[in-house]
């Protein structure tokens, strides 16, 4: 008789989803997956919305990195009418990204991720989380707050608030950045520079105190892709690359030919579509993305003190892509450390304050893609509008749906490794979420197609009895 | 000192933004945590929802999952509060009230251009669609509303602690126009030609006045039919409303009340051809308004 295990919903991470562990008569894990249980349907409700307010619409997508769907929506209506925007809206629109990049990285570094190593994966989950930082270690909490609120306030400066901006439109940016705003970004950088250093020395003894766990943790060899721009880390607006495991090049180009390369296959336990290259097809092709993608697919990192980081992040991969799915934090945090100083050399060129941020376009019919790296990978957004500037129809590939094949994966090595018998402690259950946790899924962008993802993991017998259920629901 | 209230939060369809906008109370966070003691979250992991004094509930319901966490909210928690324009009206989710599930279903796991062999998960893991988007208070009595996509942290924190001191929280009644700083010249004179005949997108104007009201541009702006209380910061950004907070609680329906402000200020018509009327004037509301079951062609 075969058992089931089931977590749901998974906790501290955002949107609704769970896991399943199957058991054989051994007690041995079968099989685990990560099942999406939310579906939304922006793909099919964004039919008949004017082009021109996709990037206040698809804001909704996602209430953490909204600023992503926003400028990947924009730039996806420039494709679409043919316009190139001025200099000064290309860097204000980059300002905000990297606004976003330090606060949704931190957000999920302090705020989900680190209590797990802070109090360690078996700590009583009752103050496993923010609220007992702020207990335990009041001055670590205001850090976290300090550099996560410097983020949200350069979106804020730049779109108009920091949660659903609205100021990129086609043809660039409704307004031009005050010198006032610019005044205050550039006084508060220096900070979430340092800030951004203290979170990798964390992440640095974190490792060192579970130096053990890291081998064992998912170490999944895979392919990844990332944006780069002259073979360096880039975020807003680059060519595509994808590796393979070994580390070789496996493809490069335009984002806008994302057809030709990449496909999305569905699975009847999720809603979350399972992304990869065409030419390797199915498994084979599954990549990963986000910050340890990213960092995987760049030969170097722009700005001066990341690229240290870079280069010792590096030497762990031994020549070869780091594979260890726990370093999707450490990735993380020097892409903060990159954003951070990437801020200061924006905010220190003097086209930041151009009045020169539009040019006025006319609504036309066409088709347009606009790509991004969001904080947690490569996001698409691909319109067809008609004369009218109706949209016709909308494809949508999102960061975290691109993980979903290797999150799979990653859940079913650690129930291996770590859950045993029919009864699961608290610690093993933990570390499953914690595979989980590493990619920083976003449920919600994952499933703009459908709705929403609790995180369940169940114990099943092979017969299908579920032997034990860790519900975590509202 | 008194004893602090005990909270827990959820979110069901949503996109976790008001969570964020709690958040960004940032160092105010803090203080907020000396009257109130967060039990349960989903940036928490407790498992079992406990008893609680408040229950706050982000997001519209639209499955079967949302349903079932929403009701053991309201059996948990003394006080519901809804929080967001999800939670509160539906909000964007709910845009999909106008169209069968099963297009839906159909366009993001089959139609889709990126999609290789598609087909419509059908798994006994995923919970099923409801047939409507609907807002909380369609399912579960609610007890206080905070509107906004997502609501100021401020607004939160107001809420929170007048609930902690015993006070009933305040709800803003007036439309956005009263909130909003833009110069209106001719909007204010009461027996005057129509204002604008143009109905433009801000990408289609020349310049976008940042200190001249946007109806006056030629530019729908939903302020006329919009509650206030957001700061009206995306004016401040050089953008039209869009609707965000919702109607103003005397409202029957936001959408029908633009229809009416527009048409004292655009020539008969001009605005209902000329824009996508639904995805904006209902773009927040859909399923607390009439309209949607007019557009209802039954089926599945």
């Amino acid at each position: 008789m075969s058992k089931r295990i089931e977590i749901n919903p998974v906790t501290r991470v955002e949107g609704h989803g769970k896991v399943t562990i199957h058991l054989n008569d051994q007690n041995q894990v079968e099989e685990s997956h990560f099942h999406v249980v939310e579906f939304r349907g922006f793909e099919k409700f964004c039919e008949g919305r004017l082009m021109s307010e996709m990037p206040v619409i698809t804001t909704r997508l996602c209430g953490i990195c909204p600023v992503s769907h926003h400028l990947v929506s924009a730039k996806a209506c420039d494709d679409l009418l043919g316009v190139d925007i001025p200099p000064a809206a290309k860097k204000l629109r980059e300002l905000m990204h990297m606004g976003q990049m330090i606060h949704s990285h931190a957000l999920h570094f302090f705020y989900l991720a680190a209590p797990d190593f802070i109090f360690g994966p078996a700590a009583d989950p009752a103050g496993r989380n923010i609220f007992g930082i702020v207990g335990t270690d009041p001055e670590f909490a205001r850090k976290a707050i300090r550099l996560r609120k410097i983020g949200q306030h350069i979106i804020e400066r730049i779109g108009g608030r920091p949660i659903h901006p609205v100021t990129a439109i086609p043809g660039g940016m409704s307004k031009p950045l005050a010198h006032e705003d610019r005044f205050k970004i550039s006084e508060e950088i220096d900070e979430a520079i340092e800030l951004a250093q203290m979170g990798i020395q964390v992440s640095k003894q974190m490792y060192e105190k579970y130096a053990d766990l890291i081998p064992r943790f998912a170490v999944i060899k895979t392919n990844y892709m990332g944006m780069i721009k002259e073979d360096k880390l880039e975020l807003y607006d680059g060519r595509l690359r994808l590796i393979e495991e070994s580390g070789e090049l496996l493809d490069e180009f335009e984002p806008g030919d994302y057809l030709d390369y990449l496909g999305e296959r569905v699975e009847d336990w999720s809603y979350m579509k399972f992304p990869f290259y065409k030419e390797r097809g199915y498994p084979e092709g599954a990549y990963r993305v986000g910050p340890l993608a990213r960092l995987n697919a760049a030969a170097a990192v722009g700005t001066e003190r990341a690229n240290r980081e870079l280069a010792e992040f590096k030497e762990m991969g031994d020549g070869g892509p780091v594979h260890e799915t726990l370093y999707y934090h450490y990735a993380r945090l020097i892409e903060i450390l990159y954003a951070a100083e990437r801020v200061r050399e924006l905010v220190d060129d003097d086209e930041i304050v151009s009045r020169e941020v539009r040019v006025r376009v006319d609504r036309q019919a066409g088709e347009g893609v606009g790509v991004i790296e969001a904080p947690r990978g490569t996001l698409i957004h691909h319109y067809w509008a008609d004369e009218s500037g109706m949209i016709e129809k909308v494809n949508l590939v999102v960061a975290t749906v691109q993980n979903n094949p290797s999150i799979d994966r990653s859940v079913n090595e650690v129930a291996r490794e770590f859950v045993e018998g029919d009864k699961i402690g608290e610690g093993a259950l933990n570390m499953v979420e914690m595979a989980v946790r590493c990619y920083d899924p976003c449920l919600s962008c994952a499933t703009h197609a459908i709705g929403q993802m609790p995180l369940v993991i169940e114990l099943v017998a092979t017969d299908g009895v579920v032997l034990d259920v860790v519900e975590r629901r509202a | 000192m008194t004893a602090k209230i005990s909270v827990a939060t959820t979110w069901l369809q949503s996109c976790s933004g008001c969570h964020v906008a709690f958040l960004d109370l940032h160092e105010g966070l803090l203080d907020v945590l000396e009257s109130i003691e967060i039990k349960y979250s989903t940036i928490m992991d407790v498992k079992e929802v406990p008893e609680v004094d408040i229950g706050i509930v982000e997001g519209a319901v639209a499955n079967e999952d949302n349903e079932e966490i929403l009701k053991k909210f309201r059996e948990k928690a003394k006080r519901i509060v809804a929080l967001g324009t999800c939670a509160c009206f539906g909000g964007i989710p709910g845009l999909r009230n106008l169209f069968q599930r099963a297009d839906i279903l159909e366009r993001g796991y089959v139609d889709t251009e990126s999609t290789v062999d598609g087909k419509i998960p059908t798994g006994a893991e995923i919970p099923a669609l409801k047939k409507h988007v609907v807002p909380i208070d369609q399912v579960i009595e609610v007890d206080h509303y905070i509107p906004g996509c997502p609501p100021l942290p401020e607004a939160i924190a107001d809420t929170l602690m007048a609930l902690a001191e015993g006070r009933t929280p305040e709800r803003k009644t007036r439309n956005l126009c009263e909130e909003c700083t833009r110069k209106k010249d001719r909007m204010l004179v009461a027996s005057r030609d129509f204002v604008t005949d143009s109905v433009l997108a801000p990408h289609e104007l020349e310049e976008i006045d940042p200190e001249k009201c946007f109806l006056e541009q030629g530019v729908l702006c939903m302020g006329p039919a919009t509650c206030e209380g957001c700061g009206a910061r995306c004016m401040d950004g050089n953008m039209p409303c869009r609707g965000c907070m919702g109607p103003t609680p005397d409202a029957l329906e936001q959408g029908a009340k633009i229809i009416n402000a527009l048409a004292s200020i655009l020539p008969a018509g001009g605005m209902l051809f000329q824009e996508d009327i639904v995805g904006v004037g209902y773009r927040y509301s859909l399923p607390v308004s009439i309209s949607p079951h007019l557009v209802d062609r039954g089926g599945e």
